[in-house]
């Protein structure tokens, strides 16, 4: 009789206590949701969100497209003329490289971030934003150069014609025949076309 | 004003008399359980009419609320409900007329016999009164009653109760 | 106008006013059992978030998304109504509108407001009692029509459940019953007037002060008795077996579509009703809590029972939060401790105040 009673007892009292706990968050606590396209969180300092490129510090060293794990960048850089003033790099060097083509395939990437690693200039990074997604696979290809392509295509001229005249100056002693004209021009990125999926 | 009062009647009968025909004449036993639910509130309706209003509630509530319940549960019970057909085609009709004429008489003569009032009573509150008459001069049917259904209440525990085979 | 004043003086014409009213009234009342509904839907949302320090609906409508369950009604309305091959279709139809009727029906004596009530039938609380009795068989009609064990199991959880627990809540309405002398919901309400202290559940209820002191915790008791069967009697959290979405399966799984939507807007007009019985019987009516807050009857008779709907809606608004309160506070019975609550608890109890109460009564009628 008496454990009777003291259930009973002990049943009411829990219940005022758990309600208690009810108002309280009702009343006093604030909620800890966000709206989110009104308000956006912060990500953390060192979230892998995506990796970025400031293209202005880039050294075109090729040391990230060698390092990566399964291939996703895509580097082609063409040598500037030694006479040629394209700004400097971070560290105070001049920089010696015509970017054309710096492209990363995020949809194949693993986020090791061994080329952030490796990269000297700090140029590859990781950048958190909150919206990171996109609604085709193609938006996930980035280019990270800032170039025109009327650009891209008057630097692949200009090396032409440089390496052109390389060539003839090589060839003026007579010493090596046969030697090549020069690289193809593969500005137009061809891996492109092989890497886009099939859009449905 | 007649008219519309009258109608509603007449609407409650159709009620009432129709699902008690569906409760006796479905081939399917769960539809009759369930068309006895029209038939209770219908009565209960009925009731309304006679300004029995105490009586109409408590049809509903002893009669929808238990009584209806504890047969459809009995209903749910019965093994194989859904194929049961119960049998259409009567038997031994010419033996069946005796007993239904008999019957038939009598509730005529009931009905020819019974002072019907053609008037009915002004409506007024019941319940005092019921209460009152169950306290005092129908005392001992109530409490028999109560004592039956204690006695069914017990038995009902024993029945359930779980008891250890005695080795 | 002559006309209308003609027509309404003529004695012969009074029944086609009065059933002009009565349907006018009926429409009001649907009306206000839907917007009830979506409201109500609302407020559990947001009292849900608001105990789990979320925000709950904050978008349509704009002002804390309001406009969120009508959208979700709509969508409702629009969804294709599966009915499956299986089931029994005469009843499986049918079962909804019962459920909802008889909720529905149960509002035709609750008195809103001095004038506000459907009709005062001389034994309003007991019909109130008898008509929701309806919805067990309309649940057991819509399990077994479903053709499914799970809804069948759910369908008699919730009959056992129901009629179990229509004992104490009959009894622990007794009481205000006893205190009152009657069984119309006006003459309930009625005695409790002028200030909360003349209120049923802190002894009030026609009685002077002797009896008020003696018999505050026994009315307490019979308030929270019936508060908290009236949950299970609206399958309401911590009584929810019936229905419990994510874990045990209720009677309405083969519902769908807007058949699935007449379930839900009966569970939150029950709701109502229960809060406004406990309101009528318990909390004083429609009158207001302290005397000078209400208008009398002789100033302005609209206002009077403008003012009244607004205490007695808010008042039974209030016990609904409180009902959605403890849904997100307390976790869910299982079904042996929801029969122990009810026979070896509650009904002891309300047995014990029943003849408390009316021995008080007796000794201080005099």
């Amino acid at each position: 009789m008496a454990a009777y009673f003291k259930d009973i007892w002990i049943g009411v009292t829990t219940i005022i206590a758990g309600m208690a706990v009810t108002l309280r968050h009702m009343i006093f606590e604030r909620a800890i949701t966000i709206q989110y396209p009104r308000e956006i969180k912060e990500m953390y300092p060192r979230a892998r969100a995506k990796l970025f490129n400031t293209i202005e510090d880039c050294e075109c060293c090729y040391k990230c497209q060698r390092i990566c794990p399964i291939d996703v960048i895509f580097i082609k850089g063409l040598r500037a003329g030694k006479d040629e003033d394209i700004g400097l790099l971070p560290d105070g060097k001049p920089k010696k490289m015509h970017i054309i083509q710096f492209d990363i395939d995020f949809t194949k990437c693993i986020y090791c971030g061994l080329c952030v690693d490796v990269c000297e200039q700090k140029s590859l990074h990781w950048e958190a934003p909150q919206e990171a997604s996109t609604v085709t696979r193609e938006e996930l290809y980035i280019d990270f150069t800032n170039i025109s392509d009327e650009e891209k295509q008057a630097l692949i001229a200009k090396d032409e014609e440089r390496k052109k005249a390389k060539a003839a100056m090589k060839k003026k002693p007579g010493a090596k025949p046969g030697v090549k004209p020069a690289a193809k021009p593969a500005v137009d990125k061809p891996k492109k076309d092989e890497i886009k999926p099939e859009t449905d | 004003m007649e008219f519309l009062s009258e109608l509603i009647f007449w609407c409650f009968v159709v009620l009432t008399v129709g699902s008690a025909a569906v409760v006796v004449f479905h081939s399917r036993i769960i539809y009759s359980a369930f068309a006895l639910l029209f038939t209770f509130v219908g009565v209960g309706a009925l009731y309304l009419y006679l300004s029995a209003d105490f009586l109409a509630a408590s049809q509903l509530l002893i009669y929808v609320g238990a009584i209806l319940t504890l047969i459809i549960f009995g209903v749910f019970l019965t093994t194989k409900v859904m194929s049961i057909d119960l049998p259409e085609q009567s038997h031994q009709r010419f033996l069946a007329l005796i007993p239904i004429t008999l019957i038939g008489i009598v509730i005529l003569w009931v009905i020819l016999q019974t002072p019907w009032a053609v008037n009915p009573a002004e409506a007024a509150p019941t319940t005092k009164e019921l209460g009152r008459l169950l306290m005092s001069r129908y005392l001992v049917p109530f409490e028999l009653a109560s004592v039956l259904l204690l006695a069914a209440l017990i038995g009902a525990m024993r029945l359930a109760r779980y008891f250890k085979m005695e080795e | 106008m002559n006309v209308l004043t003609s027509f309404c003086n003529n004695p012969a014409n009074w029944f086609f006013i009065k059933l002009a009213i009565s349907l006018i009234y009926m429409v009001g009342m649907i009306t206000f059992v839907s917007v009830f509904a979506l409201f109500a839907i609302w407020l559990e949302r947001k009292i849900s978030a608001w105990a789990q320090d979320r925000l709950g609906p904050m978008e349509t409508g704009g002002f804390h998304g309001w406009l969120q369950t009508v959208a979700d009604m709509l969508k409702l309305l629009l969804k294709e109504d599966i009915i499956p091959d299986a089931v029994d279709r005469p009843l499986f139809k049918l079962a909804p509108y019962i459920v909802f009727a008889s909720s529905f029906a149960a509002f035709a004596t609750l008195p809103f407001a001095a004038n506000l009530i459907g009709t005062d039938l001389n034994i309003g609380i007991y019909y109130i009692v008898a008509i929701s009795s309806l919805v067990v068989i309309a649940i057991i009609m819509a399990g077994w029509a479903s053709n499914n064990k799970w809804s069948l199991f759910g369908a008699m959880r919730s009959a056992s459940q129901m009629i179990s627990y229509e004992v104490p809540v009959a009894l622990a309405l007794l009481i205000p019953i006893l205190m009152a002398g009657s069984l119309s919901m006006q003459d309930l309400v009625s005695v409790q007037a002028g200030g909360f202290w003349n209120w049923t559940i802190f002894g009030g209820g026609g009685f002077k002060l002797p009896f008020t002191v003696v018999a505050l915790p026994f009315t307490v008791l019979a308030f929270l008795i019936y508060f908290w069967a009236s949950l299970a009697e609206v399958n309401r959290c911590p009584f929810d077996l019936p229905e419990g979405e994510s874990e045990i399966i209720g009677f309405h799984v083969e519902y769908s579509a807007m058949r699935f939507g007449m379930f839900f807007f009966a569970e939150f007009a029950n709701m109502f009703l229960v809060s406004g019985v406990a309101v009528a019987l318990f909390l004083g009516g429609w009158y207001a809590p302290l005397p000078f807050l209400e208008v009398s009857a002789e100033t302005s008779p609209v206002l009077h029972n403008i003012i009244g709907a607004f205490w007695f809606i808010s008042k039974s608004v209030i016990l609904v939060a409180v009902q959605m309160w403890l849904r997100w506070t307390l976790p869910r019975f299982r079904v042996d401790q929801l029969m122990h609550v009810c026979w070896k608890v509650f009904l002891p109890f309300s047995l014990a105040n029943i003849l408390i109460v009316s021995l008080l009564v007796v000794l201080f009628n005099q």
